[in-house]
């Protein structure tokens, strides 16, 4: 039997040197980016600054810098989505399709307070929101994650069978990174999470 | 009907019976993507059918919604 090659999927770092590469700027800038808290970083033992893949992906998403395509390779791994949706044959049915057509990494909240407990865990890179949940809705969990400096970058797709006018304005107010409405097209969900992850769509 | 009974309807309509719709209908695209492997012409004609068919009754489900919201509702 053919043996598997065990992976890495941990965090990525990057020093000061390789993001001024990757965005194509200088080293004092990415410096004085971390410096002044723009860009979180974390300092090694012997005192280097280390950067998270994650964040200069949110940091060039949220100062509209093209991200390179080295930089999406280096992500390596797989990509991490957590769907969170109390309605369990629509999230297996999303993590079926998504396993098929794409090289996702998925897991599946059913409640709005375990996607608070998973994604400290599992560390998406873009989640899919149902809105109409008992208990925690879509909405009070996007705000508590939106609150919080390290989840506040994920992207949030939002996703809903109950769409009218006041839904709408809504999601308008929290600032979602895409919506869908049930029934939906499982392709134009996949073309919006791969853009949402800086993927090219398939 | 009342304003609660009248919110309840709508609810049922507009959320409730959409979501199972919505599996029926991602099952049948993801059964004629061939992504699950090739189907029959049989077996394509049936998952045909039956997302043709889901489509018409999500159609009919936003028909009522509306008439039921167009609806006065007794104080």
């Amino acid at each position: 039997m053919a043996r598997r090659k065990k992976t890495y999927n941990g965090p990525i770092y990057y020093t000061t040197y390789q993001v001024a590469k990757y965005l194509g700027v200088s080293l004092p800038t990415v410096v004085n980016w971390v410096n002044s808290g723009l860009l979180s970083a974390h300092r090694t033992p012997g005192g280097h600054r280390r950067i998270a893949h994650n964040d200069v992906i949110a940091f060039a998403r949220q100062n509209s810098y093209p991200i390179a395509a080295e930089l999406r390779q280096a992500g390596g791994g797989h990509k991490r989505v957590l769907i969170v949706d109390d309605e369990t044959d629509f999230s297996d049915m999303v993590r079926d399709y998504l396993g098929l057509k794409a090289d996702f990494e998925v897991e599946v909240a059913d409640s709005g307070f375990q996607a608070g407990f998973t994604v400290a865990r599992f560390r998406p890179d873009v989640i899919l929101m149902d809105l109409m949940m008992p208990d925690m809705d879509g909405f009070e969990v996007t705000r508590m994650l939106r609150k919080d400096a390290d989840t506040r970058h994920i992207p949030i797709i939002a996703c809903t069978a109950y769409r009218d006018p006041e839904v709408e304005r809504r999601i308008s107010a929290e600032k979602f990174d895409g919506f869908v409405e049930k029934p939906l097209k499982l392709n134009v969900l996949l073309e919006l999470i791969q853009s949402q992850l800086g993927l090219s769509v398939s | 009907m009342g304003m609660d009974e009248q919110d309840r309807i709508r609810r049922a309509l507009r959320h409730d019976l959409r979501n199972p719709l919505a599996v029926i209908l991602g099952r049948c695209e993801m059964l004629a993507s061939g992504a699950m492997g090739d189907l029959s012409v049989g077996q394509e004609r049936s998952v045909e059918a039956i997302q043709r068919n889901a489509d018409r009754l999500v159609q009919m489900l936003d028909a009522l919604a509306s008439e039921v919201e167009s609806l006065p509702f007794d104080e």
